[in-house]
C-alpha cells in the first residue's frame, strides 16, 4: 500500500464504512494515520467527556457529520441531577471554528440551549440535519432560528426532547426552502400554524419523513396527506374527530392514496371510530408505533394488528393484553422488533398488562424477532426458558418486571434460571437488561455464557459482590454496564480496575461503594473519570460513607472542568 | 450524611413491627432513594418498595413517564345518571365537540329506558335538562359556559326533568 499515491489510499478508505474499521486503520502508520484523518467524513463519540472538541476538530478537520451522546443512560429515568453538564455549546463552537462544512449534528442526551442552536444555524451554510433525541434546554426560538438560517436543511428529527414552547415556528421555513425531506416535531406541545405547515409540505416534494405534535388537528392531518401522497413514514397528530364529518371522510380517502407509506405513528388522542380510515395503510406498514396511543383500547388494537401483516417492528402499550399479543403472533410474521410499555407505570397493579403468556406467544409465532423491550406484571423462569429455546436469534433482550425483587409467580424463585436460559441459548446477545427477584447465581451465567454482550443494566438485583465479580471476569465484551440498588461494593469496584479502560462507562447507583474504594480507583487509573454524585452536594460523610451515584468513564481529556457542585472528581 | 441509627429509630417501614430487615441493599438509606413525598422506608427484601414511590423505576424516558401521566389524570369519562333509569352510564367527555354533540350522545344512550329524552335542534329540550356537578361540588345547568371550561370541570352529569332543574343556577 506504501506504493500508492495517497488519494488512491483515500479513496480505498472511503469503502469502510464502519467507525471501528475507519479507527483501525489509523492505528497502523503514520502515513495512514493521516490520509484517513484528512479524509474522515463520520464521527461518532458515545460519551462527550471522553475527549475535548479542540481535540476533535484537530484531528478531523473535514468532518461533515458529528454524533453525541452526553448524559449516563440512567439520566432518562430522572437519576442524575439537572445540570449535571453534557452542554453541545463546547463542541458547536469549535466546530464552527474548525470545522465549517459540518452539515449534520446527531445529539443524544445532551443540553443545547437556543443560543447554541442559534450558533448553529448561522456557522454552517452547508448544514443539513438535526437530530435531537432526549436533548433539553431549548426552546421553540432555537427551533425558529433552525428553520429560517439553514437554507438546504433536510432534516429536523426532534425526538422525545423537552422543549420549552414559546410559539409557532413552523411559519419560520422561507417559501425558499424546499429541500425537506424528514420533518419530525412529534415531541412539541405548542401551537402550530395549519396554514404554513400546508404550504411547507406542498413546496417539499421530497418529503418522506413527517411526524406530527399533539397540537395538530385530524382535519389539518387530511389536507397534508393530501399534499404529501409520497410520504414514506407519518405521523398523526391528535386523532379525535367526528367519524360521520366530511374532514374524516377526506382524511379516509387521502390515506387511500398513501401507497408508499410505510411507518405509522401518534395518534395522541383516538376517536376509536375514527381508525378504521387507517386499515387500507396497515396492510402495507412495516413499522408501527402506537406506544403513545393510550386511548386506544386492547380490542382496537386487535383490529388494527389484525391488518397489519407486514410488521417487522411494532410499539404499543400493554393495553394490548397477553390477548392481542397472541394477535400479533399469529398475524406478524415478519416481527423482528418487538417493544410493549407500561400504561400506567406508577399505578397500583389493577390496570390492564401482560404476563410471560404474551411474551410466550410472540416468541413462538414470530420467527424473525431478535429485539424485545417487554414491561410486565410478572415473568416465569418457565416461559423464559422457552423463549430461550424458540428464539436463539436475540441481539436485545430487554425484560422489566414492574415490582422491583418480583419471584417467580409460579414456584416462588428467583428468575436466575430463566435468564441463564437466555443468555445460553442467545449467542449473538449485544444487549441485556434483567429484573425480578434474582440471585449472585444469574451474574454467573451471564458472565459465564453471554460472550457478546455490550451493554448490560441491572436493577435490584444480586446478593454480593460475587455477582458483580463474576460479570465483570466474564463478559469480555463489555462496553456499557449500568447497576442500581444491588448489594455491590468496594471489592467488586476493585477487582478489575483495568477492565474499565475497555469500557465506555459504569454507572452505580445505591449500591454498597465507600469513598475510599473510588478513591482508590480514581488513583490507580489515571485516564477514568471517577466522578461520584451526591444529591444535596453534601460529601461530608468521610472515607467510608456509601457513595450515593458513581459514574466511571475512560477519557484522554481529563477531569472536566464543567461538573456542577455536586459532582466530585476524585 | 445523617447518622444512619437515629435515622432507624424513626423510619417508617413497610415491614411488620418488630421484624429485622432482611439484608437488602442500602435498607439505611432507603430515604435518599425515595422521592420527597415517600414517607415509608424501603423494607426489607420481602416487602418491595412501592414503586409508585421508587425514583427512576419502571426504568422509562421522563418524556414517556410524564405524557402517561398527564393522560391518567386527564380523566374524562364522566358518570351520567338519569331519574328514572335504573342503572348509570359513563360518557367521554374528551372525544366530544360541544354540547350538541353531548347531547345527541346522551340521547343515544338513554333513549333506552323510554323516559321521553329526544333529540331536538338548538339543544333546547322538552322536558329534560342537563345538569353536571362542577369540581366545588355545586350542581349547574349545562351550557353556561364555553365548553372546554364545562369539560374540564364537569365531573358528573344528570339528566333531569325541567320542574326540577328550576332550582338550578343559583349561586353556592
Amino acid at each position: 500500500m506504501t506504493y500508492f499515491p495517497e488519494e488512491v489510499v483515500e479513496h480505498i478508505f472511503d469503502f469502510l464504512t464502519s467507525h471501528r474499521d475507519r479507527n483501525t486503520v489509523s492505528l497502523v502508520c503514520k502515513a495512514w494515520y493521516r490520509v484517513e484523518r484528512l479524509s474522515r467524513r463520520n464521527v461518532f463519540i458515545g460519551n462527550c467527556y471522553a475527549v475535548k472538541p479542540g481535540t476533535l476538530v484537530s484531528r478531523f478537520p473535514r468532518i461533515r457529520s458529528l454524533k453525541l451522546k452526553g448524559k449516563p443512560h440512567f439520566a432518562d429515568f430522572n437519576l442524575v441531577p439537572p445540570g449535571w453538564g453534557a452542554n453541545a455549546l463546547p463542541w458547536v463552537e469549535a466546530i464552527a471554528r474548525g470545522c465549517p462544512n459540518l452539515e449534520e449534528l446527531h445529539l443524544k442526551r445532551m443540553v443545547i440551549s437556543d443560543e447554541c442552536l442559534e450558533l448553529l444555524a448561522r456557522s454552517f451554510p452547508n448544514f443539513r440535519a438535526l437530530v435531537l433525541v432526549s436533548c433539553e434546554g431549548f426552546s421553540t426560538d432555537g427551533l425558529a432560528a433552525i428553520a429560517t438560517h439553514c437554507k438546504w436543511l433536510r432534516e429536523l428529527d426532534l425526538h422525545e426532547n423537552e422543549v420549552d414552547d414559546r410559539g409557532e415556528w413552523i411559519s419560520c421555513f422561507p417559501d425558499s426552502c424546499t429541500s425537506l425531506v424528514s420533518l419530525n416535531f412529534a415531541c412539541l406541545k405548542g401551537e402550530v400554524n395549519a396554514l404554513a405547515l400546508e404550504r411547507l409540505v406542498t413546496r417539499c416534494t421530497n418529503l418522506q419523513s413527517l411526524r406530527l405534535s399533539s397540537a395538530v388537528s385530524l382535519e389539518t392531518l387530511s389536507r397534508v396527506i393530501l399534499r404529501g401522497p409520497q410520504l414514506r413514514d407519518l405521523g398523526t397528530g391528535s386523532y379525535v374527530h367526528d367519524p360521520r364529518s366530511e374532514p374524516y371522510l377526506n382524511l379516509a380517502s387521502a390515506f387511500m392514496a398513501c401507497k408508499s407509506l410505510r411507518s405509522l405513528s401518534g395518534f395522541w388522542e383516538v376517536t376509536a371510530q375514527c381508525l378504521p380510515a387507517v386499515y387500507p395503510i396497515c396492510s402495507n406498514l412495516t413499522t408501527l408505533n402506537l406506544s403513545y396511543a393510550a386511548s386506544i383500547q386492547g380490542t382496537e388494537l386487535i383490529k388494527m394488528i389484525r391488518h397489519s401483516r407486514k410488521l417487522q417492528s411494532l410499539w404499543v402499550l400493554d393495553l394490548i393484553g397477553d390477548r392481542g399479543l397472541c394477535v400479533v403472533a399469529s398475524t406478524c410474521k415478519e416481527l423482528q422488533e418487538l417493544r410493549v410499555f407500561p400504561s400506567d407505570p406508577s399505578g397500583d397493579g389493577s390496570a390492564a398488562s401482560v404476563t410471560e403468556e404474551g411474551l410466550l406467544s410472540v416468541s413462538m409465532g414470530c420467527p424473525k424477532l431478535h429485539s424485545i423491550l417487554y414491561f410486565c406484571r410478572q415473568m416465569t423462569n418457565a416461559a423464559l426458558i422457552d423463549v430461550a429455546k424458540n428464539c436463539p436469534r436475540f441481539t436485545r433482550f430487554r425484560l422489566c418486571v414492574l415490582d422491583p425483587r418480583k419471584p417467580d409467580p409460579l414456584t416462588s424463585r428467583p428468575l436466575d434460571e430463566g435468564f441463564g436460559a437466555i443468555v445460553r441459548s442467545c449467542r449473538e446477545l449485544r444487549r441485556l437488561s434483567v429484573s425480578g427477584l434474582l440471585t449472585d447465581k444469574v451474574f454467573h451465567y451471564i458472565g459465564r455464557y453471554a460472550q457478546k454482550l455490550e451493554m448490560l443494566s441491572v436493577a435490584f438485583a444480586g446478593e454480593s459482590d460475587r455477582g458483580m465479580q463474576e460479570l465483570m471476569e466474564g463478559c469480555r465484551r463489555l462496553r456499557k454496564l449500568e447497576i442500581r440498588d444491588c448489594p455491590f461494593g468496594d471489592a467488586a469496584l476493585l477487582k478489575d480496575a483495568d477492565k474499565y479502560e475497555t469500557m465506555r462507562s459504569l454507572w452505580m447507583s445505591s449500591c454498597d461503594v465507600t469513598l475510599q474504594a473510588c478513591q482508590a480507583l480514581a488513583a490507580k487509573m489515571p485516564r477514568l473519570n471517577v466522578e461520584v454524585i451526591s444529591d444535596d452536594g453534601d460529601f461530608a460523610g468521610g472515607a467510608v460513607c456509601q457513595v450515593e451515584k458513581l459514574y466511571v468513564y475512560r477519557t484522554v481529556a481529563g477531569p472536566r472542568d464543567d461538573a456542577p457542585a455536586y459532582v466530585w472528581t476524585l | 450524611m445523617e447518622n444512619l441509627d437515629s435515622l432507624k429509630a424513626t423510619e417508617l417501614r413497610l415491614a411488620l413491627p418488630g421484624t429485622e430487615e432482611g439484608a437488602p441493599p442500602a435498607s439505611g438509606r432507603a430515604c435518599k432513594r425515595l422521592s420527597p413525598e415517600a414517607g415509608d422506608g424501603g423494607g426489607g427484601a420481602a416487602t418491595p418498595p412501592s414503586k409508585a414511590q421508587v425514583v427512576g423505576w419502571p426504568p422509562i424516558r421522563s418524556y414517556r413517564k410524564s405524557y402517561l401521566e398527564e393522560k391518567k389524570n386527564a380523566e374524562t369519562f364522566v358518570k351520567v345518571s338519569m331519574d328514572g333509569a335504573p342503572y348509570l352510564r359513563k360518557i367521554d367527555l374528551g372525544v366530544h365537540r360541544g354540547y350538541k354533540e353531548l347531547r345527541e350522545s346522551l340521547v343515544g344512550m338513554f333513549k333506552c329506558f323510554s323516559l321521553g329524552f329526544s333529540s331536538t335542534e338548538g339543544g333546547c329540550s322538552s322536558e329534560y335538562a342537563i345538569a353536571y356537578e362542577d369540581k366545588d361540588g355545586d350542581w349547574m345547568l349545562a351550557g353556561d359556559v364555553p365548553w372546554e371550561m364545562f369539560a374540564s370541570s364537569c365531573k358528573k352529569l344528570r339528566i333531569m326533568k325541567w320542574a326540577e332543574a328550576r332550582g338550578l343556577g343559583s349561586s353556592s
